[in-house]
């Protein structure tokens, strides 16, 4: 990848990814080391990054796992959230379209969330708050349909016991 | 607030979404006709272009280039160049074929630069690169959490940690239940390690997973940890139902840092 390829994509590319990890992290300094980061790793990708169609998705993703993976306690989920998303959050009963569901704060939602494995916290993330559908997780985070389905309706069921 | 900030905020039914409002920004598509037509996402495609332009006044393309050159390694003493060279001898190859190399060791020569405000926190942390994730010849790639990998990978863990808590001891969990403890190798307690930001460990491993995943957790104290503390925490993991795929912490009043690698099926 010459330079001219790397400042055209940070030119195109640069601020929204910094932007991301802004309103993720919430702190300039680390969203651009994280930006940073991202960058590194479109430099070892190379030509298989030159090839991508949307190189947009590509950097949007690695650039959301790579601060999600930076957030680790309530405190940091909690700050993470603000600003990003609604206010109220539709939980529904299951993960699917027409399902029964109910309004609730987002504060609450996020002390729920706070609690479950990072796998299940990024799956939430992504369906809640970014409103990707769950095919889009399952490229997002390149695990199964079915680990993404039955992580949804366990964290559903139990926030649901909570209410 | 940014106008990607404003944007993410509920949107009127028939707009894009928060992140396809942006795709479309950068990439152009489908909602063109939408765009003619709507003036709240127009105005927020003309907020989004003025944001770009203010970023790029002020963290120009040369002083990123400059600042990323800082925080980047040399290539000669990398991992990858090191690994790329010792899988390339044949007689290792033959031998890790016919072994197994149950758990291969290779001494890392160099170290990741990294900013240290990373650590300012006062928190623990564990990474890990993998290399050749893109082929021989590629520097080893930062790895992510719940990432995908084949079994043979070649996995460098790095840690952050303070001088105060400087034993580590760090073991992988599969799905099983079955743990290796992967630092210090051997031995039946933790070790001294150096505190800082982004320490890499003195070893490398080859990850050979049984089952479909494996968590590793770092567990930072203050004096010696034994192994055995590990087993109990594990066994009332067991007892109480809970998968280690859940669990991204042990039940131990340490510190800790957890990271989850699932087996990528050929």
């Amino acid at each position: 990848m010459t330079n001219e390829d790397i400042r055209g994509l940070y030119e195109k590319y640069g601020s929204w990814i910094f932007n991301r990890a802004r309103s993720l992290l919430k702190d300039e300094q680390a969203a651009y080391e994280a930006m940073q980061d991202v960058f590194v790793k479109v430099m070892e990708a190379g030509s298989a990054f030159r090839g991508d169609s949307s190189p947009w998705t590509w950097l949007y993703r690695i650039t959301t796992n790579h601060c999600l993976n930076m957030i680790r306690s309530r405190k940091a989920w909690k700050r993470a959230l603000e600003g990003v998303g609604r206010e109220q959050i539709r939980l529904m009963d299951e993960p699917q379209e027409n399902a029964d569901s109910v309004l609730i704060n987002k504060e609450w939602f996020v002390k729920q969330m706070a609690d479950e494995d990072e796998t299940t916290q990024h799956i939430i993330f992504y369906y809640y708050f970014d409103e990707m559908t769950q095919e889009e997780i399952v490229e997002t985070l390149g695990i199964s349909r079915k680990t993404v389905y039955k992580k949804l309706k366990k964290f559903m069921n139990k926030a649901r016991e909570r209410l | 607030m940014t106008a990607q900030e404003q944007t993410t905020q509920e949107h009127p039914q028939g707009c894009p979404k928060p992140l396809e409002l942006v795709t479309h920004f950068l990439d152009g598509g489908k909602w063109e006709s939408h765009m003619l037509g709507c003036s709240a996402c127009s105005a927020q495609i003309r907020e989004l272009d003025v944001d770009r332009k203010a970023f790029l006044a002020k963290h120009p393309f040369s002083s990123f280039m400059a600042d990323l050159k800082k925080r980047r390694v040399p290539k000669e003493g990398r991992f990858g160049a090191f690994l790329k060279g010792l899988m390339s001898f044949g007689p290792f190859r033959t031998a890790a074929a016919m072994a197994g190399v149950a758990a291969l060791m290779i001494v890392v020569i160099g170290r990741y630069d990294r900013a240290p405000e990373v650590l300012s926190k006062g928190g623990v942390d564990l990474r890990f690169y993998v290399a050749g994730a893109h082929g021989d010849g590629h520097e080893p790639e930062p790895g992510t959490n719940a990432m995908k990998l084949p079994a043979e990978t070649a996995l460098q863990f790095v840690y952050s940690t303070s001088p105060d808590q400087s034993q580590l001891l760090l073991v992988g969990v599969e799905q099983n239940g079955e743990f290796s403890v992967y630092f210090p190798s051997g031995g039946d307690e933790s070790a001294t390690v150096e505190s800082g930001d982004q320490k890499k460990l003195p070893q490398a491993l080859r990850w050979q997973p049984k089952t479909d995943y494996e968590r590793f957790y770092a567990i930072f104290s203050k004096d010696p940890l034994k192994v055995d503390a590990v087993r109990k925490a594990l066994d009332q993991l067991k007892t109480s139902g809970k998968s280690i795929e859940q669990t991204s912490r042990l039940p131990l009043p340490y510190s800790q840092a957890s990271t989850i690698i699932y087996r990528k099926v050929p």
